[in-house]
């Protein structure tokens, strides 16, 4: 059964400027703990503000975010001051379009550093435990590099591994393919394809149609401040409803 | 002319301009112990949110970049002891000055550097639950220090050089050492071309790193 109420948003208002730019209005959203939603829209449409506003980085201005039916970000009654279960946050793993490596620190470095100054964790276990993420998405020979000295694609892998050290419950991805040269966003995809496999929950702001086709389990088409349409992959993409989201579609694949 | 160069006198009593030479150094450690540490916490004062303290601060900065050195170490030495009835010994004093000179030029370096930090890294930093003391000390003051080190270093030098000011309030540096041999040998030529000659000896070696970690920043700060 599908338990439909892992993470539910409700009536997100959101707007940039002391309300001059209007991002959300009102959007609802909702996804199970099997659901791999890609979300999908025009720039400007808010997706990568949603991601944030779920990560904690972007305040908003009402509504409320829950995960696991409890209270998670809420806009708080009056106070400017959004209201976040920090407990909830760190379950909460988040990757960018540009890596944001830490360039000082190595690549094992970069994995441990919260593990180890935020969680309490040792150095050895922590170290032993990036090894092994490292390993298992065969960047092993990567650990003692330095961010400068990886190419794009093996960045954003090790952004990815930096993030699982945390063992989140939901992982989210914003565009981590679109800065990416063709030939390497393959091995990013790759990743997230064995992440899904084993049954990751993640929200997945893509222009990258062959993965919202055949690893999504959900698309949704965020503009105009709230959630147009979504759907399972194959009824979303055939069969749209509104010619706001065909016309996308069809801009989208023909740009592909 | 028919003046006769003779170093003989200067050579002779070396050991004094030694003496001298490990106070300025002690001055010039101290201070830039003092410059590269408060330097930095300036700088987050700089960038406070909070509007007084950012002001406050801003206007120590501006105090100490905005007047002479020369000034600075007179009033620590004269100044302070009348108006707060404080005086320490005059290494002291004068090391005080140097110091707090410093800790204000370092902290618009350390400021400069700061800003340069992608503020996408604040970002990551929140999304991997970083406190923010974790957030300053491992993401923002190793990318400081590495971004600001020419300059940091090409601020040691500029305070090394300024420590001999201190010879005016009667500490015994250098500088001090060599007005004293200058007047009771008579040979202020070869006395201050021999310190002129110390002081450039321990400044170009530590002026050439400057380019070295300029060069290191470039090949390194991508990523």
């Amino acid at each position: 059964m599908r338990d439909q109420s892992f993470v539910r948003i409700n009536g997100l208002h959101k707007s940039f400027g002391q309300g001059a730019v209007q991002v959300f209005t009102g959007l609802d959203l909702e996804m199970s703990r099997q659901d791999r939603l890609v979300v999908i829209g025009p720039s400007g449409g808010g997706k990568s503000t949603l991601l944030r506003c779920i990560m904690g980085l972007d305040p908003i201005d009402a509504g409320e975010i829950r995960i696991d039916g409890k209270p998670y970000v809420s806009a708080g009654e009056g106070s400017q001051k959004n209201r976040i279960d920090r407990a909830i946050q760190r379950q909460v793993g988040m990757v960018f379009q540009h890596y944001t490596l830490f360039p000082h620190l190595s690549v094992i470095g970069n994995l441990i550093l919260a593990p180890v100054t935020s969680r309490g964790e040792a150095k050895a276990g922590a170290t032993q435990r990036a090894t092994a993420l490292l390993e298992r998405f065969g960047l092993a020979d990567k650990a003692r590099s330095y961010p400068a000295q990886l190419s794009g694609g093996q960045k954003q892998r090790v952004a990815i591994a930096r993030a699982l050290m945390l063992e989140p419950r939901l992982m989210m991805f914003d565009e981590v393919t679109s800065a990416l040269d063709p030939e390497l966003v393959v091995e990013v995809e790759h990743m997230m394809v064995e992440l899904a496999e084993q049954g990751m929950p993640m929200i997945v702001v893509t222009h990258d149609m062959w993965f919202a086709k055949n690893i999504a389990t959900r698309v949704a088409f965020c503009a105009g401040g709230v959630i147009l349409e979504q759907g399972e992959p194959a009824e979303f993409f055939s069969n749209p409803k509104l010619s706001r989201t065909r016309d996308f579609i069809v801009n989208v694949l023909r740009a592909a | 002319m028919d003046y006769h160069l003779n170093f003989f006198f200067v050579l002779r009593d070396f050991d004094k301009l030694l003496d001298g030479l490990v106070v300025t150094l002690k001055l010039t450690v101290l201070a830039n112990a003092m410059g590269l540490s408060l330097g930095f916490g300036v700088a987050l004062l700089l960038g406070s949110p909070v509007r007084v303290v950012r002001w406050t601060a801003t206007a120590f900065v501006e105090f100490f970049r905005c007047t002479p050195a020369l000034i600075q170490i007179v009033w620590f030495f004269y100044c302070v002891p009348i108006l707060f009835d404080v005086f320490l010994d005059a290494e002291t004093m004068g090391l005080l000055a140097l110091g707090l000179n410093l800790t204000a030029f370092n902290a618009e370096a350390y400021r400069a550097a700061i800003q340069a930090i992608p503020r996408a890294h604040l970002d990551a930093s929140i999304a991997l639950g970083l406190g923010w003391r974790a957030r300053i000390l491992h993401v923002v003051f190793p990318q400081a220090l590495r971004m600001a080190v020419p300059v940091l270093i090409t601020n040691a030098i500029g305070c090394f050089q300024q420590s001999a000011l201190v010879a005016l309030v009667a500490v015994s540096d250098l500088m001090y050492q060599a007005k004293t041999l200058s007047t009771q040998t008579y040979r202020p030529i070869e006395t201050f071309t021999v310190v002129a000659l110390i002081y450039l000896a321990i400044s170009f070696p530590i002026s050439q790193l400057v380019t070295y970690f300029e060069r290191r920043n470039i090949r390194q700060m991508g990523g």
